[in-house]
């Protein structure tokens, strides 16, 4: 079964009289251990794709299915609830909780949802923290950590809720080369040791040898 | 909810500007509300001290003490009627009073009085130059055993013992027997001179079994429409200036609520105007507005909460040092009134924002 999978998925906006067309008839297959690099100039509808697969944005026509589960009709109520348990994020600005610890950073996608005792959840934050070499950061805040130290963190976040997709947006753009590969590397090892699906949007061709795949993204329009 | 907590606990400087304003209205409406019961407290105390149920005043006064008069013909009228257990005379001169070493002139309620107040030493009996006075009366050096010269005539008289919570308009109590305050009156107000026998009202004790309201109405059929009889909360309520003083000060207390409301909605439209990026992360990770709302809420209801206790604190400290001239009262029913009034208004101030968090955009955490 395919971690995801768009079928004709087509995403409009109105402005004013106008229609635009922000992705165009869009269809895609990620496999459930697949990392897909997604790559396409400012404004060529990576973060639509990205918004759409996470159950973000709904679609204007076509299907969108996140581990078999048809999420295109799914009312916001429900979208809240498939992003809580079934993708993770890591965003572009990190975006960690500023008065949040590492670990509560963690933790707090866990008490969103009911179904996990709290107990398992710090447990299973301090173990993502310690894989992401990140044990000694677990009571420091974000204002405490490094750049490098802060998108670890977010990649812990979103590998939280143990997902079928994570979808990660330009993770390396805040970092120098070398950080920036290290943090590449953090996340195929981690998204690869759990047979997770990933869609990394970046601009920086040469993250994409991290990936399985590459797709570009023009227009609204995709091209492997 | 546990993320708005945290929060406070990590970032209570935030919170600063709206805490600070709460507390000082929480004291504001402390104030407000000890004026208030400190006006009503000493305005009625003479009248909610009485253990007889009813007050009879004669019908042409209008339900003023001072202008009633109830002659020994119509209190008998009154005794005979069916459910009327006992009644006592009651008598008030507003006079002042000299207390030795004092240089200022003690305003004194000197009362009449047949039937036992509430909080009266038991089987104290006094004599014509005794009295039983109200211990507010302290703060103006009046002690047990002291003479305080009383009214024009300057009469004698010696504080044998305290009461609580008697004053009348403002005035401390002060019990004497029937005789002593015809005195006083006669002395201090000569146009007011009552002939023996003769009180400003009477208060009733009820039979027991007896419904209060049917023998009121019952009194005053008996004296062919010659007396007003009230029960002693209607009593109260019809004391000059009372109704008025009630409405006025929570009038006042009601917009300066109001107020604390709008602080808060002010405050935390603001913070969830700075908030919008965070709770976009935070829904798109899977909070929803209901969960991120109830933080806000509960937040607010904390700032509250904390600002009404320092406010408390800060009001005890306050009427240490106020003159006793100023007649505020700490009643804690009006300070739990208070603290839910100013949790409602908070909650209901955060609850602005709603609409702001319910249109945040998940998506938006993307770009």
């Amino acid at each position: 079964m395919a971690a995801l999978e768009l079928t004709g998925v087509r995403k409009t906006y109105s402005s004013g009289d106008a229609e635009i067309v922000a992705l165009d008839h869009a269809t895609l297959e990620v496999g459930e251990d697949e990392i897909l690099a997604l790559v396409g100039p400012s404004g060529s509808g990576k973060t639509t794709l990205l918004s759409i697969s996470g159950g973000l944005h709904t679609p204007s026509e076509g299907k969108v299915a996140v581990g078999g589960t048809d999420i295109s009709t799914y009312s916001a109520k429900e979208l809240t609830a498939f992003r809580r348990d079934s993708v993770g994020f890591v965003f572009q600005a990190v975006n960690l909780v500023p008065f949040l610890t590492a670990r509560e950073n963690l933790t707090i996608v866990n008490e969103f949802g009911s179904s996990r005792s709290a107990k398992d959840g710090k447990a299973r934050a301090e173990k993502l923290l310690d894989e992401l070499g990140l044990s000694h950061r677990v009571d420091s805040l974000p204002g405490q950590m490094s750049g490098g130290e802060r998108q670890r963190v977010a990649i812990g976040r979103a590998l939280m809720n143990e997902p079928a997709l994570v979808l990660i947006d330009e993770p390396t753009s805040a970092l120098d080369t070398t950080l920036g590969e290290q943090v590449m590397e953090l996340i195929v090892s981690e998204v690869k040791s759990r047979s997770t699906a990933a869609i990394i949007v970046t601009h920086d061709q040469r993250m994409t040898r991290y990936a399985d795949r590459t797709v570009t993204i023009t227009d609204g329009v995709l091209a492997a | 909810m546990k993320l708005g907590l945290l929060e406070l606990r990590r970032k209570p400087l935030r919170f600063a500007i709206a805490g600070s304003s709460l507390v000082l209205l929480s004291v504001l409406l402390l104030f407000l509300g000890g004026l208030l019961d400190g006006l009503f407290i000493g305005s009625t105390g003479l009248l909610r001290s009485q253990t007889g149920e009813l007050v009879v005043y004669s019908s042409d006064a209008e339900d003023s003490l001072i202008r009633s008069r109830i002659d020994p013909d119509v209190r008998a009228q009154i005794e005979a009627v069916d459910g009327v257990a006992a009644t006592g005379g009651l008598g008030v001169a507003l006079v002042g009073g000299e207390v030795p070493d004092e240089p200022d002139l003690v305003n004194l309620s000197v009362t009449a009085f047949e039937l036992p107040i509430d909080g009266m030493p038991v089987d104290r009996e006094l004599d014509a130059d005794q009295a039983l006075a109200d211990r507010s009366l302290e703060a103006f050096g009046v002690t047990v055993g002291e003479t305080v010269l009383v009214g024009s005539g300057q009469t004698p008289i010696e504080v044998v013992g305290w009461v609580s919570d008697t004053n009348y308009l403002q005035q401390g109590g002060f019990f004497v027997q029937p005789d002593t305050w015809r005195q006083v009156l006669a002395e201090s107000r000569p146009d007011s001179v009552l002939p023996s026998g003769t009180f400003q009202a009477l208060t009733v004790e009820v039979a027991d079994g007896a419904d209060s309201a049917a023998v009121a109405q019952a009194i005053d059929d008996a004296t062919g429409g010659a007396t007003s009889t009230l029960t002693r909360d209607e009593a109260v309520q019809a004391l000059p200036g009372i109704k008025e003083q009630n409405s006025t000060f929570s009038a006042i207390i009601y917009v300066t609520l109001f107020v604390a409301g709008l602080v808060v909605a002010l405050f935390f439209a603001l913070l969830t105007l700075e908030r919008i990026g965070l709770y976009s992360v935070l829904k798109a990770v899977g909070a929803s507005s209901r969960q991120i709302f109830g933080g806000v809420v509960l937040q607010a209801l904390v700032v509250a909460l904390l600002s009404f206790l320092i406010g408390v604190v800060l009001m005890t400290l306050l009427t240490l040092v106020l003159p006793a001239e100023i007649p505020v009262e700490v009643v804690p029913a009006r300070g739990v009134q208070i603290a839910i009034g100013l949790l409602a208004m908070s909650a209901l101030g955060a609850a602005v924002s709603l609409r702001r968090v319910i249109r945040v955009d998940p998506a938006s955490a993307i770009g």
